[in-house]
């Protein structure tokens, strides 16, 4: 296989706040091969969106500090480089979208005046060629009449048109990655497929890598290649998409997968897992997810599982992995 | 942005004070580019002949102690008035957006040390400072608008950095962060504009205290030097005479009355239609 454009190697992400220490990402590492989608699922406050802005370095620091870990992009260790260095990756070599396409973009701009923005920032063209470049991005992401919505204020477009701006504005420096954190939630559902095929088409057509990162499974059903599920701050299971849905080996996956409600079946509640997200301050000794899983045994209260290896790129963290399902 | 600027509109034309304080500032400004033209007679032209002349058709508004005419002193002091205003108030919001905007957006201890340089500065009687550094640096127009501007910026400092906290945790900074803008341009171009509002507000106000500090100033004779008119002088000049030729004073006076009024209706007008919480309120 070829080698992977992004490696996360163990990346370890604290926040110092006043009420104590929160481990937001422990030990977390991926990789994303050139051309491929890898899912990021968990619930909220997982750590994924925390995984998502560390590789580009948006943390505020202070509070968050990465403790440890490597974010190897392209052969380059992106911790290490200068913050200069880093503002020529961000946007260049790695866009992100951001979950609210009403709030992520600046009211007091056009959209074209904000994309054109990026595009001046990168490369290196004059205004009218970028903003004959604008145009055809916005007809890219099936913007109706781009000549004229490109004067257009924020406010005089929809949600769906505004992610849709969002990801022009993106992929308006053609990067190699794109990081995805929840580009679909504030949608409604008939956008969310369209906005969902639109960034897929494109990520085909441009080769281009894309870190998806969602609550839904049902979103990375349709859209990933691989899949990696957080709990607590840790990957608890790694796999392709067919593995993970075919083959599910870690009862916290199992969980997320049987409360995505059926059409089919009649029922009054959704089938959700026991229990509560547990207190990032106050994680449970030994697996983090023990207190709500339905295999738990005492062993599970000890020691954290390490990531069992499956099958080949299959990992599960859990002792039971056998077992479960 | 048009149909903000409607909005803006209706309730500004609610305020039927601010609507009429705009007007006098739109006449001060007339009267003062139209000076030259409007004036009947040379301000600094001097006739003894004529002194202390009050009220009449041939002087509107009398003469002088040296046969001065009063009416065209005052129409070249709303110049001085207008320019020490704006002048004082543009070097005021400029460090006041400077200052406040580099403690709110980086915080931390950039933030607590500008800060506490703003609550050192707000302890210093300002026209006191004033004072002494007209005093130290001698009496000129020039030096006025200046030392007006560099002693009155806190209040603008403060309310930026107060925006600037709030703005930079907006998803549109996060986003131009993740795009590679550089930490100036996000400043100054993303969040600026948005900051704005509150700060057309203050410069307005502004311009009302910064008139009437430049009056004090020349009427405690720290001002404006003579011949040059200013509505403080000519209010000085004629306070010897007070009791004989009352027009002297009450001219000049009136002038600045209405001048610092009309600013400060612009400015309470302003603050009520930007402000969406204000709005209805009447």
């Amino acid at each position: 296989m070829k080698k992977p454009l992004l490696e996360v190697r163990s990346l370890t992400t604290h926040f110092v706040t006043e009420d104590g220490l929160v481990r937001a990402v422990e030990n977390v590492s991926l990789d994303i091969h050139p051309g491929e989608v890898l899912g990021l699922v968990g619930e909220s406050g997982c750590g994924k969106s925390v995984t998502g802005l560390s590789i580009l370095r948006l943390l505020p620091v202070p509070p968050a500090r990465i403790v440890n870990g490597e974010i190897l992009f392209d052969g380059r260790n992106l911790l290490e480089l200068t913050e200069g260095e880093m503002e020529k990756v961000r946007g260049n070599d790695i866009a992100m979208i951001f979950q609210e396409p009403m709030t992520s973009l600046n009211p007091v701009f056009t959209i074209g005046d904000q994309i054109i923005e990026a595009i001046l920032l990168h490369q290196g063209v004059n205004e009218g060629e970028a903003r004959k470049r604008v145009v055809e991005l916005l007809d890219r992401v099936k913007i109706p009449s781009p000549e004229t919505r490109i004067d257009a204020y924020p406010h005089q477009l929809s949600g769906g048109m505004r992610q849709r701006a969002m990801i022009a504005m993106a992929l308006s420096c053609q990067p190699k990655l794109l990081i995805a954190d929840e580009p679909t939630t504030a949608l409604d559902v008939t956008i969310q497929a369209e906005v969902l095929r639109l960034l897929r088409e494109i990520q085909r057509e441009m080769g281009m890598s894309v870190l998806l990162i969602t609550h839904d499974l049902g979103v990375v059903a349709e859209t990933a290649d691989r899949v990696a599920v957080m709990y607590a701050g840790r990957i608890m299971e790694y796999g392709s998409i067919e593995t993970i849905f075919s083959n599910v080996r870690n009862p916290y996956t199992k969980g997320l997968l049987s409360s995505i409600p059926q059409l089919e079946e009649k029922r009054e509640r959704l089938n959700a897992i026991p229990g509560q997200v547990p207190d990032p301050m106050n994680l449970p000794v030994g697996c983090k997810f023990h207190p709500r899983c339905y295999l738990m045994i005492d062993e599970c209260k000890k020691e954290e599982p390490r990531l069992f290896p499956v099958n080949g790129d299959h990992l599960s963290r859990c002792i039971r992995w056998q077992e479960c399902c | 942005m048009e149909k903000q600027k409607k909005v803006f509109w209706r309730y500004f034309k609610k305020n039927r004070l601010a609507v009429g304080g705009l007007v006098m500032v739109a006449i001060i400004f007339l009267v003062a580019i139209f000076a030259a033209v409007l004036s009947p007679y040379d301000p600094d032209k001097t006739d003894v002949s004529l002194k202390l002349k009050s009220p009449s058709s041939r002087n509107y508004l009398g003469t002088d102690q040296l046969g001065r005419d009063v009416f065209s002193r005052m129409l070249y002091g709303s110049r001085i008035s207008l320019t020490v205003g704006f002048i004082a108030v543009g070097i005021s919001i400029f460090i006041g957006i400077l200052i406040g905007a580099t403690a709110g957006y980086y915080g931390g201890w950039i933030e607590s040390l500008l800060m506490r340089f703003v609550d050192t500065m707000l302890c210093f009687p300002s026209f006191f400072l004033i004072l002494t550094i007209v005093a130290l640096l001698g009496p000129s127009i020039f030096n006025i608008m200046i030392v007006i501007g560099i002693t009155s910026w806190e209040g603008t400092a403060r309310f930026v950095r107060a925006e600037f906290l709030t703005l930079r945790e907006r998803d549109y900074v996060q986003a131009a962060k993740a795009l590679g803008v550089k930490d100036r341009r996000i400043i100054f171009r993303h969040i600026l504009p948005n900051a704005l509002a509150p700060v057309f507000v203050t410069a307005t106000l502004g311009v009302a205290s910064a008139i009437l500090i430049e009056a004090s100033l020349s009427f405690l004779g720290f001002g404006v030097q003579p011949p040059r008119p200013s509505w403080g002088n000519i209010l000085t000049e004629g306070r010897t005479y007070i009791f004989d030729s009352w027009w002297l004073t009450v001219f000049p006076g009136l002038a600045i009355l209405i001048a610092v009024l009309s600013f400060n209706l612009v400015g309470e007008g302003l603050r009520d239609a930007l402000d969406p919480r204000l709005r209805g309120r009447r």
